[in-house]
This record gives C-alpha cells, structure tokens and sequence, in this order.
C-alpha cells in the first residue's frame, strides 16, 4: 500500500515535529506553576526577613514544622531567625511567607527564645541534606530539597526533592535559578530520622544545625506509621545497607519483627553486634528472640 | 647406616650454607610478621614508585621526612578511624550533613581530582610493569583498562583482587633486599633520626610526592569506611585504634624498606627513568629475577588499586549526593555511581597513555595528591575537633595542637611547591 502524496507531505508537517517541544513546553509550565506554588526551604534559608515598612530586620534561619500524626503534610509552625545571641522563634501567624524572604505582618513583634517543643522539627537542620527513607520506593535517599506549600490549612511540608539538579542549584546565585521540583518524593512516602525529643546530650547551643541525627544526639523516626510494617525483609536488608548504625537500629526496631529479623541475618556478625547494641532492651530482646542462636562450637 | 646419616647432616648443612639467604627471608619475616604483609597490601604503584624514586635520587636524606610523615600518618588516621567509629558514617556523608553545600561540592571536587591523578598513576604503573615484560604500553594500558572496568562492573572482582593481592607481595622482597644490599647502618640511623635536608627544589617536590603518597585523600575516605563496615562501635574502638595506629606504622616502614634498599642500590644516580632501574634495589634479594619480580609486583598493585581508588571515589560521592551506590545496583539504577567510575577509568588510562616518562608521571600524581591532602585534611581536622560530632571522643586540646600543626605544616609545604611550580622560583 502505497501512501497518497498529501498524506506523506502532511506527515512530514511541522505538526510532527511539533509534538516534542509542545511536550518540552507543557512539562515547563508545569514546572514553572509549579515552582510559583511552593518555597524551596534550601533558597528561603539565608533570605531576609523585613518589617511591613521593607527594612530588613533578620535573616531566615530555618523553619520549623510540628509532627503531628493525624496529618500526612506537617504544618509550618514559624521560622527561626538569625538573632544576635542564637535565634529567635517567629510564629507563622505573624509572617507571609514567600520565596524571596519572610515579610512581618506587624511591626510590633513578639519574638521568643526558640523552646523545642515535642514533634516540633527544624527543617534545614533536621531534614535537608539528610538521609530519610522513602517506604514506598524502598530506597534511602538525601533530601537535596524541601518543599513547602500553602495547604488549605496553611503552609505545610509537601516533600523533598532528591534530583541533582536540586542540588546543583543551590551552588549557584539565588537570583539566576527557579525552585523548580525535580525528583521529588511526597512526604507521605517518606519517613525522617530527626534527633530525640528527650536527648540533649549532643547538642551545641551555639551551632544547632549541626547537632542533629549525628552521635551524641540518637536519632528517631520521626513516625513511625504502619508504613514500614509493609517492608519485607529483602527491603528492609536493602535499606539497612545504606544507613548509619543508629539509623539502621531505629528502622530495626520499627519494621515488622519477624522480617527485619530475617534481614538482620544477612549482617555480619560484627555490624549485627553494633547494631543490636544501640537497640533499647526491649527491641533488642524481641529480635534476639527471632534471631538463630549462635552454634555451639 | 651412621655413615649415611652423618654424610645427610652434612649434606643437608651445606645446603643451608649455600641457602643462607632462604634462612634470613624466613628469619625476616618472622620477626616482622603479617602486621608487614597487611601494611605492604597498602602500597600501591605509586607509592612504591615515589618512594623508590627518592632513594634514587636522594639517596638516604627523605628518611627522616618519612619519620615525620609517619607521625602524620598515623595522626590522621587515627582521627578518621575514630569518626567512622564513633558516627558510624563514611566521611563523603558526614562531610555534607555538616557543611555548607558548596564547601561539599568543593571536598568532593578535590577527591575526584586527587583520586583521578591517583587512578592515572595506577594505569602508568601496570604500563611501567609490562614495559619491563616487553609489552607495549600502547597494548597493556587499555587491555587493563577493560579487564578493570569489566571485572568490577560484571561483579566478580573479589576472586581477581586476591590474585592481584598475591602479585603484590612481591614487594616484600624489598625489606629483605634493604637488609641483604648492606646499607651502613651508622648512615641509614643517623638519616632516619636527623635532618638532612636541601634546599631545592627538587627536594621539597620529592617530600610532598611523598606526603602525597603516604598521606593520600583516598586512604582518609577509605578507613572511615571500612571502620563503618567492619561495625566498629565506640565501646570496641580500643582496640580498633590499636589496629590503626600499627597499621599505619607498618605501612610506613614497608616504604622506608623501599627508599632504603633503593638508596643502596641506585642511591645518588639522580631520578629515575624507568620502573627497570627501580627494580634494580630487588637485585640483592633475588638476584637476575629482580626485574621480572618487581614487574609482577607493580602489576598486582597496580591493578588492584586501579579498581579500588576509582570505586572509592564513586562511593564517596554517591554517598555526599544520596544517589545510589553499589555494584550491585544496574547502570540505569546508579548512573552517577558508574558514570564516575567509568569516567576515571577511561581518563586514567588515556593519561597514562600520554608519551613520557612513566615514573615522573607517577610521581607527578602523587604531587598533586600532597596539594590536595592539607585541603581535605581540613574538613576532617574540623569534623574530628566537633563535640557535636564526636561528643566527648573530639579531639582534645592536646591532639588538636598536634594535628592542627601536622595538617599547617603539610600545607606551607604544598603551598611553596606550588607557588614555586607556577611562579619558576627555587
């Protein structure tokens, strides 16, 4: 069968190479609508905070969301300003958040010496650049970015992105790059490893972002949802691998007994051994129980 | 049937006789033990080149640089170990939850250069030990290349890494060579325990290949992790800190062999040109064979850190960006972990294959390597002084004195090198 002359001369229409860059140009715009409709936490850190009158009074220093297990999104709380002596703790009640900055509704404000209240969680310093798993892609991933958008309820943490292009932008100048999401992962897929509540053992007054999910302040999951029971052993073997000692410990310790026993034994004796000994009594007796125990010699 | 036994006796006695140096091999390593074989599995191509090319060129002089770099060394090592120990992460990891987002993109910039000069040195020396062989680097170099890359990605690098491992004691050969060649012990001490430095050039280009060699980028990134896999916990890492700081000194009087027994043979003749003449310190231990001995062992060196140092690199990176990272994973699951891989592979081969001198690249590498070292040394001086890091296991004041003046020191040093480099002074 042969093609008619017009047919072949209208299949090779600019229509046909249209197609590609339509796609190209529909996946920018969402991008870009996209990018207009949530903060990117890595480009609003740093950024000015200023009076109703325009006058720059502080810097960002981080935002803070509280856990709460009702909400798949946690609701922004406030941010912590850059103040002399530490930071200030500024409610989200009295600022607009955009990506620029932080603008005060009033110029009367009351700020406060920031108390960390229990399921509160400082975004840069608890969740960007740090490892959390994504239950559903059974992977451990860094957050490169976090994404914040204004939910029916207010400003919530949406996800994280993960891509390099996340990353990568964040080395250039502010003004020359867009927040655009690149792989980015909802968080209701993600579980956090965020310091304890009740630690303070690690931690440094003056250098708070650094004191988190490292040794001297244990780590949690920040909820542990029934989410990681899904797991099986071959995930929770695959996701163990690529965790720290108390990271791996806490998902240990959270996942379904019986298979991350299963998984345990794929360890080798010694990291078995560490891992075990960061493990309260309770856990570590209840996977013990699980566990072959050793051959008589 | 006495007489037979007696004319056996003395038979057996004149073998020994005439076998006196088996007698002195066994002997030797007796005395030095597998602390000497675990720390000789450490010398790659480029250290055992850098090292034999300061005996050569400065006959004895660099012994008591090395004396300090092993002060260094096991400084360093020390607090790497302990940050693997105590935070159970690898220092790619840590270096990006505890710095800004450049000062991560900077450190993993200058492993990648340090480790791909590293991977340039490790091609040039398994072209240097064919060379010896009679095969042309035009066929070794991109032959090794392919079997490097396919092993490690195909997954069954672990049984050709002992092989390769094997090859490697052949290095062993030098501490007995160092003893054999008769060096003059008043001379070898008084050189090992004092100063006897020049103020050239040339010298100071040799002490920070040296440092370079010894105190490389990758060995830092390297013991954090393996400390990390090993599940070292704090409670144990006694004992572990015992094993590092042995470590590190047994590795270091490996290279002192070298430099020695090099010295003795070749010592003054000026630099090196060819891996051949470095064979030559192997002709009191082994005689006629030395070339051929010395060409296996830089091969098996050679090829086992051509795989190791580039997967480190890849590994760190991974590990600092959160992408995937296991040779276990598919191209299409870790292209970054890979395509790294494979990029330092295919640059350091292509460099290797560079018209020159093969033992002046090497060494040349391993100046790049001294350059960069003081620059990671930082994060991790800085990593290890952090209480909110290492707790109450951060380095006290004591420690930090000492190893903020070993990472300074090792610093001006690379800083005249380059200033003398590029401005043509000294």
């Amino acid at each position: 069968m042969t093609v008619p002359r017009h047919r072949r001369a209208q299949s090779t229409s600019p229509r046909r190479w249209r197609k590609p860059t339509e796609r190209v140009r529909d996946h920018l715009d969402v991008r870009r609508a996209l990018s207009s409709q949530v903060i990117s936490l890595a480009q609003l850190v740093g950024r000015p905070i200023r009076d109703p009158q325009g006058t720059m009074v502080s810097r960002v220093s981080d935002v803070v969301v509280r856990w709460d297990t009702s909400a798949i999104h946690p609701l922004v709380t406030g941010i912590l300003a850059d103040a002399r002596k530490g930071d200030a703790f500024v409610g989200v009640r009295d600022i607009l958040l955009e990506q620029t900055g932080v603008r005060l509704r009033s110029a009367k404000l009351v700020v406060g010496t920031p108390v960390r209240a229990e399921g509160d969680v400082a975004l840069a310093r608890d969740v960007l650049d740090r490892q959390l798993v994504d239950v559903t892609g059974v992977q451990v991933v860094r957050a490169a970015d976090v994404y914040l958008v204004n939910g029916v309820n207010g400003w919530e943490l949406a996800g994280i992105d993960v891509g390099l292009w996340a990353l990568f932008r964040r080395l250039l100048p502010r003004r020359c790059t867009r927040a655009t999401p690149d792989r980015s992962i909802d968080w209701a897929d993600l579980q956090a490893f965020v310091p304890r509540f009740d630690d303070t053992s690690g931690a440094d007054p003056n250098h708070p972002a650094a004191s988190a999910g490292v040794t001297g302040s244990s780590v949690e999951l920040v909820s542990p949802a029934a989410d990681l029971h899904r797991l099986r052993a071959k995930d929770v073997a695959a996701l163990l691998r690529d965790l720290n000692r108390s990271q791996q410990a806490q998902l240990a310790a959270l996942a379904e007994p019986s298979e991350a026993a299963t998984a345990l034994r794929e360890l080798e004796p010694a990291k078995l051994e560490a891992l075990l000994s960061e493990l309260d009594e309770n856990d570590r007796s209840r996977l013990m129980a699980l566990l072959p125990s050793e051959e008589p010699p | 049937m006495s007489t037979t036994v007696v004319q056996k006796d003395r038979s057996a006695g004149q073998s020994w006789k005439r076998h006196r140096w088996l007698v002195r091999i066994v002997a030797i390593v007796a005395i030095f033990g597998p602390g000497l074989i675990a720390a000789n599995a450490g010398n790659d191509a480029g250290g055992v080149l850098t090292y034999a090319s300061a005996g050569a060129q400065f006959g004895y002089r660099t012994l008591f640089v090395m004396l300090l770099i092993t002060v260094a060394l096991v400084v360093v090592q020390e607090m790497c170990s302990r940050l693997g120990a105590y935070t159970g992460e690898g220092l790619g990891a840590l270096i990006r939850e505890q710095f800004s987002i450049r000062s991560t993109t900077l450190a993993m910039l200058l492993l990648l250069i340090a480790n791909a000069g590293l991977t340039v040195s490790e091609f040039a020396g398994v072209g240097a030990a064919m060379e010896i062989l009679g095969v042309s680097v035009y066929i070794s170099v991109p032959v090794a290349a392919v079997v490097v890359w396919g092993l490690t990605v195909l997954g069954s690098y672990s049984k050709a890494e002992r092989l390769f491992l094997i090859l490697g004691l052949a290095f062993l050969a030098y501490p007995i060579a160092a003893f054999l060649a008769h060096p003059g012990a008043k001379q070898v001490a008084s050189n090992l325990f004092f100063p006897h430095f020049l103020a050239t050039h040339a010298f100071l280009f040799l002490v920070v290949a040296l440092i370079g060699t010894t105190i490389t980028p990758y060995m830092q990134f390297y013991v954090a992790s393996a400390v990390v896999d090993k599940g070292v916990r704090p409670a144990s890492y006694r004992s572990e800190r015992i094993d590092t700081v042995s470590g590190a000194i047994w590795s270091d009087i490996v290279s002192i062999f070298i430099i020695i027994a090099t010295a003795a043979a070749v010592g003054g003749t000026g630099p090196l040109q060819s891996a051949k003449e470095a064979a030559q310190a192997l002709v009191p231990a082994v005689g006629r064979f030395a070339p051929q001995l010395f060409a296996a062992g830089l091969l098996g060196a050679s090829l086992l850190a051509a795989s190791v140092v580039p997967l480190s690199t890849s590994y760190a990176v991974a590990e600092a960006t959160g992408t995937p990272r296991s040779v276990s994973a598919s191209l299409r699951e870790a292209p970054l972990f890979y395509g790294l891989f494979t990029l330092q592979i295919v640059v350091g081969a292509g460099i290797a294959l560079a018209p020159g001198n093969l033992v002046s690249l090497v060494v040349n590498a391993q100046v790049l390597n001294g350059i960069i070292t003081p620059l990671l040394l930082t994060y991790v001086l800085i990593l290890a002084n952090r209480t909110s890091v290492l707790g109450a296991a951060a380095n006290g004041r004591t420690f930090r004195t000492i190893a903020t003046i070993c990472v300074s020191v090792v610093g001006i040093l690379s800083f005249i090198v380059l200033l003398q480099t590029f401005t043509g002074l000294g």
